[in-house]
């Protein structure tokens, strides 16, 4: 879409909302674009405006940088609200009927900010490139864009259909069992059991089987070490370091099971059980110490955000509303429960978050630098 | 003369205006208060030429005269007020300054000025 269906659009909505009988987009030079219900009155009252607007920018030479943001003149039955969006560009709007100064002027500067954007875009056409161009070289511009876009998706589609075939070219060929074993095809052409194909390849599994002789223990041991999971690994290590006498006793105590008077008797035997017992108790204890650390990192980050929502008072909300009316007049209070309203922000749990959201969306709604900063300055303490 | 400038002394000593003066429909100044450094004629002239242009979109739509008209701007607003066909009061405000009040002082001020003039 080009710039100028752009302004087209924002024009429409602008004629929309207002209920206006004519609106305009003006540049210094020429007028850019009219909507009006009076198409035979177009001309004249698009010169008026334009001479309006031009006494407007002569406010500046009353007044030293006077800095005129909008006109607005009213009769009994008709409202006339003239915004410069920049020193070029101005917006202006004639609505008959009683017409409300607040929403007039909310109208026109959204417009007024979207069409900011449009001209703060690099890539997009300027105003200026758009209204000294005549319709037709225009239209036909336009229809060249057009045909540029559609020429390289479809270079897009075919370079994605080539790189495609080339991936399709590259896969390995799938070879059949004909082809590797032929001479057991031909001798059973209807059937080939494994047993077949395990004869085959018996050789090759020898081999295989040789080279990773080292790698893999004979015995059941060492099959154990290597399917078993590290802490099973640290428990049996732990088991290995006992004493010879230990592992003696053990012997002792699952051969045969002591009398009570053999137990009694013996209390060096009797000790071994509270050594044992020990060495368990400080793995247990080990491992709880390990896990406690583990859960306690995975709830740091909980905690963190704990401490983030700590709630705001209430008023902090009103005095950000009164330093907006300040900057910006009475509409302030309606733009700021506007903003409320779409932040979502619940006035009994304001955290930090949401006032730095708040502010940065108020400060879209100052359209003049200074007051902008103003508004900075004042907030600041907030953020 | 002296009852202008005291009408005009009146609004701005009560509105918190920056100052104030008095048009002609030819745009000649008839009485002003004005800060140092601002040219009476050229507030007059501004005044009287643009509340006529605003006029002239009016009656084009056959819409009757235009009543008041204002120029906002980030050191203020220069507010142009039609007195029947007789005059044009113009008052130059502080961005600052209460627009309620300072309309209703306007308001009262060219009621005062329209029944001089008659």
């Amino acid at each position: 879409m080009g710039s100028n269906d752009k302004l087209k659009q924002i024009l429409d909505k602008l004629y929309t909302e207002t209920g206006a009988s004519f609106s305009g987009i003006f540049r210094k030079d020429n007028e850019e674009i009219i909507k009006t219900i009076y198409p035979e009155k177009k001309k004249n009252l698009s010169e008026l405006i334009k001479l309006i607007i031009e006494r407007g920018h002569q406010t500046n030479e009353i007044i030293e940088n006077f800095g005129e943001e909008y006109i607005y003149a009213e009769g009994k039955d008709i409202s006339i609200f003239v915004i410069f969006v920049t020193p070029e560009i101005s917006i202006a709007s004639i609505i008959e009927g009683d017409a409300k100064f607040a929403l007039l002027k909310l109208v026109h500067v959204a417009a007024a900010k979207k069409i900011k954007e449009i001209l703060a875009t690099p890539e997009e056409a300027t105003v200026q490139e758009v209204s000294e161009q005549p319709q037709e070289e225009f239209k036909k511009e336009s229809t060249e864009e057009k045909s540029t876009e559609e020429t390289s998706f479809v270079s897009e589609e075919k370079t994605e259909e080539k790189s495609f075939e080339e991936l399709i070219g590259e896969t390995p060929e799938i070879v059949s069992l004909e082809e590797e074993i032929p001479e057991l095809v031909q001798e059973n052409k209807n059937e080939i059991t494994i047993e077949d194909v395990r004869d085959k390849f018996a050789e090759e599994l020898e081999a295989l089987e040789e080279s990773h002789k080292e790698e893999l223990p004979e015995d059941l041991h060492g099959l154990e070490s290597i399917l078993s999971t590290p802490s099973e690994i640290e428990e049996k290590k732990s088991e290995e370091k006992k004493p010879e006498e230990f592992k003696k006793e053990e012997e002792i105590l699952e051969g045969e099971i002591p009398s009570l008077e053999e137990i009694l008797g013996v209390p060096e035997i009797a000790e071994q059980p509270t050594k044992r017992e020990n060495i368990e108790e400080e793995f247990v204890k080990e491992t709880e110490e390990k896990e406690e650390k583990e859960s306690e990192q995975e709830l740091e980050p909980i905690f963190h955000a704990i401490e983030e929502y700590e709630y705001y008072d209430p008023s902090v909300l009103d005095k950000i509303r009164e330093e907006l009316v300040v900057e910006i007049g009475p509409i302030g209070n309606f733009l700021f429960k506007k903003r409320l309203k779409e932040l979502d922000i619940n006035p009994e749990k304001i955290t930090q978050k949401d006032l730095d959201n708040l502010i940065k969306k108020l400060l879209t709604d100052i359209i003049d630098t200074k007051r902008r900063e103003n508004f900075i300055k004042k907030t600041s303490k907030f953020l | 003369m002296a009852r202008f400038d005291e009408i005009l002394q009146s609004v701005v000593r009560n509105s918190g205006a920056e100052g104030a003066v008095l048009v002609s429909p030819d745009g000649l100044a008839i009485a002003s208060i004005l800060p140092e450094g601002v040219d009476e004629d050229r507030v007059a002239a501004m005044g009287a030429a643009i509340l006529s242009l605003g006029e002239r979109v009016t009656s084009e739509l056959n819409k009757g005269n235009l009543e008041q008209l204002y120029v906002k701007g980030t050191k203020g607003y220069m507010i142009f007020t039609g007195i029947g066909d007789l005059a044009v009061l113009g008052i130059l405000a502080p961005a600052d300054a209460k627009l309620g009040l300072l309309l209703m002082e306007i308001k009262r001020a060219a009621k005062q000025i329209e029944e001089s003039l008659v």
